[in-house]
């Protein structure tokens, strides 16, 4: 589904990315762990291109979205982003602002993107908000409503950028169980979380990055309770 | 007669009147062109194409740091001597005007496209929106809301400036008072007078931005 | 003193007050009392109103100092009044409101005796014979004369001006174009937007002479007088400068400016 090789990005003189590969094959949810500043999200925001890396290639499928030729529009359609701050659109309903991009983009007819927008608010619980507006929203609400978005676009991975670091405690699990349950129907998802609870219970496999490099990969348990390398001892014992 | 002599006043109230009818209209029709010259450039200013944005700073720069009325009198003595010569004293005011006020308005234009989160062109454009798309429908609507107060504050100031058009001879509110004056030299009563007119327009026209800027808060 | 003229005195001084204390601010070259030590003692002033943008009467000359006749036959009169003359240059139409604030002793603008300004001001005797003519661009073949110009022909006035009042008396208001400064008034008749321009002898052989494209036309319009405009409520002054005048006329020194600005 999707593979990186030898992914290089640099900040000016500063190298966030000093060479990533890995392979995620469809349906497998991936949980990205590490410090704040060791590239994690970095590698995230190339995914989609919200970064464009110096070196390396990303294939989605067999398309290799870094190649000159690609459209990066259509790319992005295919692969759908959650925030930390929710992004939302504050001028548009609830309903707009799912609808948006079907219409715009897709140009779907206005009511198959409602009829869409109700089906994907009902699945994240929100079906009686449709009309209001992101401001009258609790953060973990209007997450979920950022959720309902991305999949709008019928996305065929699921990128989440720290998506409940924004969030007060009672509103992260609401966050986590429409995460939980999108794993389950089967989407591919790779989620930079600090959620280590997220991470036993629902990826097929968990990353660790450090300075750049994948320090570390491997099952959840495998990586919770028998790292292999120091660094992800120390990483690990610092935040559990 | 003893003291001021507002009778002059009164004697040419109509005069007066259809002065400050063109003062307003010579500043809406600048603030209305100087909106899609605004408009244009100030997309232009935070355009990804480094000579586009270098021409449209150019632009707002020259306008912004040479004085109105040297804009105005380059285009109306200046420009007959390129071959381009304006007939109407009107239309001469209002492209002065509006090229004064396009450099204004792209600046704040710019700056109301930039006080819109960074997350929220990301958030278009990662739903898969184009560049111009992802203006449209996202950021524009947006910046626009917060920009119509410091619109109005620049229709004030063309309204305030517009006096300048004054010195190419266009019968706006100023230069009747002037045209009074040298017949009758009742100076203090006539300035006094435009004064109180053009302080009734622009403080009506702050009222009007203050209820806007209280009703587009509500979304915000 | 009227309370209208409190009321502008009042203004002009506020606004006087203004600009010398940024005068100041700006290290203005004007020697204040304060550093008077090394002076001689000061004579008493003479302080003329002008509107310096009347060439060959007033003008700023290429050194930047006030120049022209009326400077020159200000200076005169000065000189045998044992004055010490400051020139304020303003708008001309400013002219009689400052005088009547008590701002200005007199003014030497050009300015032609006319009743109206009378009941302003008080005038010396005249000592300039101004008649009105009419300018027009040199390939203008049209306009020959006053007659020519009554139908709906553009004409260019110094406002406030003889001319601008030539003008009202044989056009209607909307063909009148009226500029601050008669630079533009010939600017604007040099662009094609005006027909003709109606102004005095003197200024319009001037501009001929300075500036190639225009011609003078037709016949004077009209006799009128040149006064030095002195406040009514100071007779004593008006009466100083009357034989002042006299004397710079019987001395020959009035014909030497007239050949020198003139001829």
């Amino acid at each position: 589904m999707i593979r990186v090789v030898d992914l290089h990005k640099r900040f000016g003189s500063l190298e966030v990315l000093r060479g990533i590969s890995t392979e995620i094959p469809r349906g497998e949810v991936v949980v990205v762990i590490g410090a704040s500043g060791s590239g994690k999200s970095t590698f995230l925001r190339c995914l989609n291109l919200l970064e464009l890396p110096q070196q390396g290639e990303i294939y989605l499928d067999e398309l290799q979205i870094l190649a000159k030729n690609t459209d990066i529009n259509e790319v992005r359609q295919n692969v759908g982003m959650v925030f930390q701050q929710f992004n939302l659109f504050p001028h548009m309903s609830v309903l707009q602002n799912i609808m948006l991009s079907p219409v715009r983009v897709k140009r779907e007819s206005l009511r198959a993107a409602r009829e869409q927008g109700l089906e994907l608010l009902r699945k994240v619980g929100l079906s009686e908000k449709a009309e209001a507006f992101p401001k009258q929203l609790s953060g973990g609400q209007q997450q979920r409503v950022a959720i309902a978005r991305a999949l709008a676009m019928q996305p065929k991975v699921m990128l989440f950028d720290e998506p409940t670091s924004a969030l007060d405690p009672e509103m992260i699990k609401e966050v986590l169980l429409v995460m939980k349950q999108l794993a389950e129907e089967g989407m591919t998802m790779v989620v930079v979380t600090h959620e280590m609870g997220f991470a036993k219970e629902v990826a097929d496999r968990v990353i660790f990055i450090d300075e750049g490099l994948i320090v570390e990969e491997g099952l959840p348990q495998e990586i919770f309770n028998n790292p292999k390398q120091e660094r992800t001892k120390t990483f690990l014992s610092k935040i559990l | 007669m003893q003291g001021l002599e507002f009778s002059i006043v009164l004697q040419n109230w109509r005069y007066l009147f259809d002065g400050a009818v063109i003062t307003v209209q010579v500043s809406a029709f600048a603030v209305a062109a100087g909106l899609i010259i605004g408009s244009v450039v100030g997309l232009a200013r935070v355009s990804t194409v480094r000579l586009v944005r270098a021409v449209a700073s150019v632009y707002v720069e020259f306008i912004r740091g040479t004085p109105l009325l040297v804009q105005i009198l380059l285009i109306w003595f200046g420009l007959p001597s390129l071959g381009i010569r304006i007939e109407s004293r009107f239309v001469g005011g209002v492209i002065a005007l509006s090229i004064n006020s396009g450099a204004y308005v792209a600046e704040i234009v710019r700056s109301g496209i930039q006080s819109i989160d960074k997350g929220q062109m990301e958030a278009a454009r990662s739903l898969g929106m184009n560049y111009t798309s992802a203006m449209r429908f996202v950021i524009l609507p947006q910046a626009f809301r917060r920009i119509i107060p410091p619109l109005v504050n620049e229709f004030i100031m063309l309204i305030k400036d517009s006096s300048l058009l004054a010195f190419i001879g266009m019968m706006e509110l100023t230069k009747r008072a002037q045209n009074i004056q040298a017949r009758t030299f009742n100076y203090f009563e006539l300035y006094l007078a435009i004064a109180v007119i053009y302080f009734m327009i622009t403080f009506a026209l702050s009222k009007v931005a203050g209820y806007i800027e209280g009703r587009t808060r509500i979304h915000d | 003193m009227q309370l209208r003229f409190r009321w502008l005195a009042l203004a002009l001084v506020f606004v006087f007050a203004l600009t010398t204390l940024v005068g100041c601010g700006g290290g203005s070259a004007t020697p204040g009392p304060a550093d008077g030590q090394n002076q001689p003692p000061a004579m008493e002033q003479l302080v003329m109103g002008t509107n310096a943008e009347f060439p060959p009467f007033e003008f700023l000359n290429e050194n930047n100092e006030y120049d022209g006749f009326d400077i020159d036959l200000a200076k005169e009169i000065a000189a045998i009044l044992g004055k010490e003359l400051v020139i304020q240059d303003m708008a001309f139409d400013a002219l009689i409101p400052a005088l009547q604030a008590g701002r200005l002793d007199m003014v030497v603008a050009a300015m032609t005796i006319r009743d109206d300004r009378r009941e302003q001001v008080a005038f010396s005797e005249p000592y300039y014979n101004a008649g009105q003519v009419i300018a027009v661009r040199a390939d203008n073949v049209d306009i020959q004369g006053i007659e020519d110009l009554a139908e709906g022909r553009k004409i260019g006035v110094q406002l406030g001006t003889t001319g601008d009042f030539k003008a009202q008396e044989i056009t209607a208001s909307e063909n009148i174009i009226r500029f601050q400064q008669i630079g533009l008034v010939f600017e604007e008749l040099a662009t094609g937007r005006i027909d003709a321009i109606i102004i005095d002898v003197p200024v319009a052989q001037r501009y001929i002479e300075m500036r190639e494209g225009f011609k003078i036309v037709g016949e004077t319009l009209t006799e009128e007088f040149f006064g030095i405009a002195i406040n009514k409520e100071n007779p004593e002054l008006l009466a100083d400068v009357n034989e002042a005048l006299a004397e710079i006329k019987a001395s020959g020194k009035y014909d030497e400016l007239i050949s020198k600005w003139f001829e």
